[in-house]
């Protein structure tokens, strides 16, 4: 998902306003991830003068530093729980060493492996 | 397949599942279950490669025994004598240890 283009719907407070009034919300922090917009011209024809794109929790040139830290470009932060792996009865050993694992709980068809069911 | 190489495929698959074991174990240390799997692993791959070094080449240094191992005279340079058994076996970089 490419963010580049999002313009914040957050364009609060506006100091430095564009010609023809119409601001980019460049002073206002923009949440990690996201473009606060400067790359966007203006309506009407006007500019902020922010021409860069900002990337993520870096300066975009307006002075301020945008959030961080920040993930991957394309990515967004989560939360994730992970539950504890409960006990199952095992496989065998040749079998175990054929899957990757003892628990065929675990025994996923990974793409890099070539999953190999069991045969 | 040779006997020997079905024996050290043995051992690595019993291997391998101690190896696993000890990842749960490392989260589990209580797991009654997963304790005696890891006691049955333990003893079994201490049978078999007991068993290997008698037949073949010691795998570890603490089996080096020169009285007791490579009854079968295997990848020896001193068939018949009494000899550093360390020593005996394919080399790594001879890629006969499947053989």
């Amino acid at each position: 998902m490419d963010f580049s283009n999002r313009k914040t719907a957050d364009s609060r407070s506006h100091g430095a306003s564009a010609p023809g009034g119409v601001s980019c919300g460049c002073e206002t922090a923009a949440p990690a991830g996201t473009s606060h917009g400067c790359e966007t011209a203006a309506p009407a024809g006007t500019s902020c003068g922010c021409e860069t794109v900002a990337p993520a929790s870096a300066s975009c040139g307006c002075g301020q530093k945008l959030p961080g830290p920040a993930p991957e470009a394309g990515l967004v932060l989560a939360m994730a729980t992970v539950p504890m792996e409960p006990w199952e009865n095992i496989y065998e050993p040749a079998v175990a060493l054929r899957q990757g694992t003892i628990f065929p709980g675990l025994d996923k068809p990974f793409y890099v492996t070539g999953g190999g069911g069991l045969v | 397949m040779s006997e020997r190489a079905k024996l050290l495929k043995e051992i690595q698959e019993v291997g391998f599942t101690m190896d696993d074991l000890l990842l749960y174990l490392d989260t589990h240390p209580l797991d009654q279950d997963a304790l005696k799997a890891f006691a049955q692993a333990r003893e079994r791959r201490y049978q078999l490669t007991r068993e290997y070094s008698g037949r073949f080449e010691p795998l570890t240094l603490c089996q080096v025994c020169p009285d007791t191992n490579n009854k079968t005279g295997t990848f020896t340079k001193y068939p018949g004598q009494k000899h550093f058994t360390w020593s005996d076996g394919p080399l790594p970089w001879d890629n006969q240890g499947g053989v």
